[in-house]
This record gives structure tokens, sequence and C-alpha cells, in this order.
């Protein structure tokens, strides 16, 4: 078993096999050997650190991905399709689901980071800018000779 | 993580907005060019398009092209997306049907089938009647020369009067009504 103690001071007991999906506790664990040590997780607060162990756990018995499999990744096409059970854990709030992206990143949970990664593209996807700007409340920055030259540089992708 | 308190798009480091934007298509990445500084510069990065183009695209056609639901090429023929002559029936026996041949011979026997439609359209047109119009008139579907309006047949002369007679009451009818007093009535309707 495994302690993990999150930023605002609450410890999590884990199996090792569960910890291990994060290649950083994995690592962790292999360089300090056996030890009953809590591991401080100083980047993740304890709701988040539930929602990510319960996507561990879950996939707990698959085989964790080679870097042969993560480079041939990249020459697979690049579908936004999400597994049944990861759409269903995904369906959280936004706040939330960048708090796990930035934990999956922080923890190095590769498929938990896809995961995250292609939730928010599938929002993305054939949105206008108007209706992005709305769902993820940014803030144009632009002066109106930035936003002239942009869409300049843009014409030759405008039509569809 | 500086934005734990209060995670945006935004907030999130350029590597992940990076991955994300990797799952779109130009028009979408397009999108989020116009939103702010930041995403315009990291949508012109040359990595991003190098694996789009060098990588994405292609196994997209090899994927479409392998994958298990694209139809067998029967299944083409029977829904009429690949023609040839008589393709079916050498599909059947067997027979070879990708060689330039069947195309060029597909595209005679589809000259052929056209030109006969023409004559056989000709034909039809040479053989009417010499005035068709006349057959028109005489059945009283085209109005007479000379019956009273050019615009309507004579047949529904009758039905058009009653028509107008029941629109100029009518007309009359909501008039009265409106009427304040019969002199309202007389003043108007003159």
């Amino acid at each position: 078993m495994v302690n993990l103690v999150t930023s605002d001071n609450e410890s999590f007991t884990v199996e090792k096999a569960v910890a291990s999906r994060s290649v950083l506790i994995k690592n962790m664990l292999e360089d300090v050997g056996e030890s009953d040590q809590p591991i401080p997780l100083p980047n993740v607060t304890a709701s988040v650190l539930k929602k990510v162990l319960e996507y561990c756990d879950h996939h707990k018995n698959e085989p964790m991905p080679t870097s042969e499999d993560l480079a041939a990744e990249d020459t697979r096409k690049r579908t936004t399709d999400i597994g049944e059970w990861d759409q269903k854990f995904i369906q959280v709030d936004q706040e939330m689901l960048f708090e796990i992206i930035l934990a999956a990143n922080y923890l190095d949970i590769k498929p938990l980071l896809d995961v995250g990664c292609k939730t928010v593209a599938n929002m993305i996807k054939g949105k206008t800018p108007e209706e992005i700007r709305k769902l993820f409340n940014i803030v144009n920055d632009f002066t109106p000779e930035e936003e002239a030259q942009i869409k300049k540089e843009n014409e030759w992708a405008e039509d569809r | 993580m500086s934005s734990a308190a209060n995670p945006s798009f935004l907030g999130l480091p350029s590597e992940i907005l990076l991955h994300i934007m990797g799952y779109l298509d130009l028009p979408d990445q397009q999108a989020l060019s116009r939103l702010s500084l930041h995403l315009s510069r990291l949508s012109s990065d040359p990595a991003l398009h190098r694996v789009r183009i060098r990588v994405v695209a292609p196994s997209r056609v090899d994927h479409s092209l392998s994958c298990s639901n694209r139809p067998a090429f029967d299944e083409l023929v029977k829904r009429g997306f690949v023609r040839g002559l008589g393709i079916e029936r050498r599909l059947r026996t067997g027979g070879y049907v990708y060689s330039p041949q069947s195309v060029y011979q597909y595209r005679m026997s589809e000259a052929l089938r056209m030109r006969k439609l023409r004559s056989t359209v000709a034909g039809i047109l040479h053989a009417r009647p010499v005035n068709p119009l006349h057959t028109l008139h005489s059945s009283r579907v085209l109005p007479d020369v000379e019956s009273s309006s050019p615009f309507v047949s004579r047949s529904l002369l009758p039905v058009m009067h009653k028509l107008k007679w029941s629109l100029r009451r009518d007309e009359l009818a909501r008039k009265m009504v409106g009427a304040r007093s019969p002199f309202d009535l007389l003043g108007h309707d003159d």
C-alpha cells in the first residue's frame, strides 16, 4: 500500500498497482524502495486526487503504455473517441476538468491526460470563435490592429 | 501550477493547449487563434502543423481505407457507386473488372445509350400532332381567344364569377360593420 498526501493535507492510502498508474509516483516508489513514508503531492488537492484515483483504480489492470505505444499513438489516427467508462468519468464541470488535466500532467498519467484533452477538444469542435470565447470565458486581448492582422493571416483557411 | 486556485482554459500550460489543438482540425484551430494573442501564437506552432500534415492526415486516409465498415467492392457495385458494362454479371462470374479497357467499354456503352435516348425522343417529337395547342383548346384547358378573359379558361368562368361576387359581397359587409353611421358608409363607398 502507498500513502499519498495532498496539498490540503489529506492522506490517501491506495494499492501500489493503483498509484503506479502515475509514472511520477511509480518512479518515486522505485527510487525510494519499500518504505512507509507518505508521498507528498503538493500540486494536487484532495477532491482532484480522489477523482484521479478513481480513474487509476478502474484502469489498474490494464498494461502500462510503453514508450513504443506512445510513439505508435502519434502515427495512429488521432481520433477524439473516448471509451464509455472514461466518458462518464470525465463528465464533470469545467473547473474540475481542467484540474484533472493539470493533475494528470503533473502525475504523468498519459491516458488520463489524453481523455481530458480529447474532452476539451470535443467541446471546441465545430464552434465559432464567439461560442468558444463564451464557453471558456476568454477575454479578447487583441488590439484592433492585431485582430485585423490575425484575420488577414487566417483568410486562406476561412473557406470551410 | 500557478493557476491551481482557479484553473481556466488559458491557464493550462502551453504544451497541454498544443496537445488539445493536436486533436482539432484546421477550422477549429483557426477559431481558437482568433480568441487571444497567446492562442494565436500557439496555433501557428510549426510542430503542430508538421504532425497534422505528416502524421494525422495520411493516417486518416489509411484508416478510412482500412476501417471495418468500409463497404466491399460488390456492395459498392450494388449501390451504383462503381459502374461498368454488365459489371454485376462479370463480378458474379469472377471476371476482371478493374482494367482501363472496362472503363472504356462502360463509357462507350453510356454514349450509345444517350444516343439511343436522343433518337427515341426525336422520333416521338416528330410524330406528335401538327398543332398541339389545338387539342388543348378543344378540351378547354387553355382559354379561348374569343372568351371574355384571356387568362381564364371557359370552363372556369362561372366559378370565377361566383368567386368575384362573393369577394365583393364580403368587402361590402366588412364596410357595413365597420361604419359608425349610414352617412359614413356613403362617404366611404364612393
